[in-house]
């Protein structure tokens, strides 16, 4: 895959079939809808741990009516710019520099520039969620002395970690902090 | 030649209520963020120049703050200030909350 700055935002170029499945798996992923305990990692308290005063309660009363229902909303909308953006997804054109070169069973992604904040995001919730598998099934991912091997479950969640982290680092540097 | 005038009356002073003013200053809150593994060190600068209107160089002396040491206060002040801060924190997804200064 090689990442494209582009005059509308930024595309994903020459993605393989292994990359696209990552890809579809972001939203996924990053559900948070199903499971209690990785809602509690998305979604902490907003008044730390050990306070617990009149202040502190109306503080978590207002949030769960009004702030968490609007932090969630956002969440899930960027998941599904995700999903739509996915569905553009079209075959990739042949490089100009090989024409003779057998067709390659690649797609190409634009992401417009005003979706750059939604795929951002939905790439760092599939990032939490996957560090939270991580730190929360220490049989099958716990760093251990013996060496990941390929096709592990903990050798495949660290591939989807960096994959994911390295589109976010280009989408900052390119889209989000124009001042890096 | 007129007689001369009376003085009028007072008018009956009424009393009133003691009052007295008490001021209750409400320790200010402060916006608290932690370390995480997940959100990128640049991302994190970012959203804190943006969220709170910090110049780049407070906003990232911050983050390694929070890199370095778990956490740091990056706000203090009203409580529904610092509760529209947690949000915004949050929805960024950073590890962020709130608590009341110690008095």
């Amino acid at each position: 895959m090689r990442l494209v700055r582009t005059s509308q935002g930024v595309t994903l170029a020459s993605v393989s079939r292994a990359e696209l499945l990552l890809l579809h798996l972001v939203a996924p992923t990053a559900d948070f809808t199903s499971s209690p305990e990785l809602r509690r990692r998305f979604f902490p308290d907003p008044v730390s741990f050990a306070t617990d005063t009149d202040a502190a309660r109306s503080i978590r009363e207002d949030w769960v009516e009004f702030a968490l229902p609007q932090i969630e909303q956002k969440l899930l909308e960027a998941q599904e710019t995700v999903r739509d953006d996915l569905e553009g997804a079209r075959p990739s054109k042949r490089r100009s520099s090989a024409p003779r070169a057998p067709a390659q069973d690649t797609v190409s992604i634009p992401i417009p520039e005003a979706h750059g904040e939604a795929w951002y995001s939905a790439l760092n919730q599939a990032r939490l969620a996957l560090d939270y598998t991580k730190q929360n099934q220490p049989k099958a991912f716990h760093p251990g002395p013996e060496p990941m091997f390929q096709g592990s479950p903990k050798f495949f969640l660290e591939i989807q970690n960096a994959f994911y982290a390295r589109i976010q680092t280009f989408l900052l540097e390119t889209l989000l902090d124009r001042d890096s | 030649m007129a007689a001369p005038a009376q003085p009028k009356p007072q008018a009956p002073t009424r009393t009133q209520p003691a009052t007295r003013t008490i001021e209750v200053l409400d320790r200010p809150w402060h916006v608290i963020v932690f370390n995480d593994p997940v959100n990128i060190m640049n991302f994190v600068t970012l959203v804190f120049q943006r969220v709170f209107g910090y110049p780049k160089e407070k906003a990232e002396s911050l983050m390694l703050h929070i890199h370095r040491h778990g956490k740091s206060i990056v706000w203090s002040g009203a409580r529904e200030r610092a509760e529209f801060y947690v949000q915004q924190l949050q929805s960024h997804q950073l590890w962020a909350s709130m608590e009341q200064s110690e008095p």
